[in-house]
């Protein structure tokens, strides 16, 4: 199968996603122990998805210490400054400069 | 972003400007757009690097061309993109990039809850496409800055995400025309991960999302052998139920006392 057809599938999730207590059932009328487990969200999906790439990368001796490197300055970027965009470039600057070092 | 009832205000005579400068109704209805416009440039400085460097990875991945420019439009979430890449570049299944993408985005659902109260008293062509601009930033943006009347709310939401998309798109479409001249063994799947962690962080901010994130990661680690997608689908919803109990345990313990 093509990528974009996939990507594009991945994209109307994400749109139903964007709908849903928005529009399809607005959040007022959920209940409150649902409301309350909602606020977990983001947490549990990011960090399932940061120990998932720190695992395979574990699996690759090439991507092992360029991984490592911009998890570690980037969480130490992230949790000082709260910047986005700063976490990203200093993560991936720091991981391209192991890359070349290692 | 002119309504009907704007436009009834123009005579001939005068130039858009000359309204602009004169007639206080126009002057409140610009400055929200002005407002989000202002937002959204600031809210592009972190957001571009990244673009780049999803188009620089959809290039390698040879996904580009104005259907894979779309479809990234459409998507408007460069980290579930990334993680989406990385699912093809390993040869996963569809279903299993698909999964990945739509996990990945699945905080897109606590940002709706917490800003339908915004869109609750808008037409329903508003709650339609309006929610398409929900986005990490201009969610933390619009509710740090948005105005509060619906009508102003609107204008805001929509100059903001638009801005914001043109923008991001701009900087994915850049990304795909150096990608072909860059060298192949860039580490920039590295940036799908610290972007993960830029936006993971900021939300450790008490005992029960830690414990929710340590379960969660944990899970995810045990779980490396199931097929992909579904670790991470399955690591998650146990970082739900870890952070809905402690939720419960503490809202229980707060009404007994």
């Amino acid at each position: 199968m093509s990528p974009i057809p996939v990507l594009l599938l991945g994209a109307l999730g994400t749109y139903a996603l964007r709908l849903l207590f928005i529009t399809l059932v607005p959040a007022h009328l959920l209940p409150q122990r649902l409301r309350d487990t909602l606020q977990f969200v983001g947490p549990a999906a990011l960090a399932a998805l940061v120990a998932t790439d720190i695992g395979h990368a574990a699996g690759h001796a090439a991507s092992i210490w360029p991984t490592l490197a911009a998890v570690v300055s980037a969480g130490v970027i992230a949790a000082v400054s709260k910047n986005l965009g700063l976490t990203i470039v200093g993560g991936l600057g720091v991981s391209l400069l192991v890359s070349v070092l290692v | 972003m002119t309504s009907t009832t704007d436009l009834a205000l123009i005579s001939p005579e005068q130039s858009a400007a000359d309204i602009a400068d004169e007639d206080p109704r126009r002057r409140r209805a610009a400055r929200p757009i002005r407002l989000a416009t202002t937002d959204a440039l600031t809210l592009l400085i972190g957001m571009v690097p990244f673009g780049v460097v999803v188009g620089v990875t959809a290039s390698l991945l040879e996904i580009t061309g104005p259907a894979a420019l779309g479809t990234s439009a459409f998507l408007y979430a460069g980290t579930s993109q990334m993680a989406g890449f990385a699912q093809l570049a390993a040869g996963s299944a569809p279903l299993a990039v698909i999964a990945t993408i739509v996990i990945v985005n699945a905080r897109l659902l606590l940002y709706g809850a917490a800003l339908e109260n915004r869109f609750r008293g808008q037409p329903l062509w508003f709650r339609l496409i309006g929610p398409m601009m929900l986005i990490d930033q201009t969610f933390a943006t619009a509710t740090a800055k948005g105005p509060d009347t619906d009508r102003a709310f609107r204008r805001y939401w929509l100059a903001l995400g638009l801005t914001v998309l043109v923008g991001w798109t701009s900087s994915i479409a850049t990304g795909m025309f150096i990608g072909p001249v860059l060298p192949t063994d860039l580490p920039l799947d590295a940036t799908g991960t610290a972007c993960l962690l830029g936006l993971l962080v900021p939300r450790l901010t008490d005992r029960r999302a830690l414990l929710t994130a340590v379960v969660a990661g944990v899970a995810a680690v045990a779980g490396l052998a199931l097929p992909a997608g579904s670790g991470i689908l399955l690591a998650a919803t146990c970082g739900l139920i870890a952070g809905g109990l402690v939720a419960r345990k503490a809202s229980t313990q707060k009404a007994a006392s």
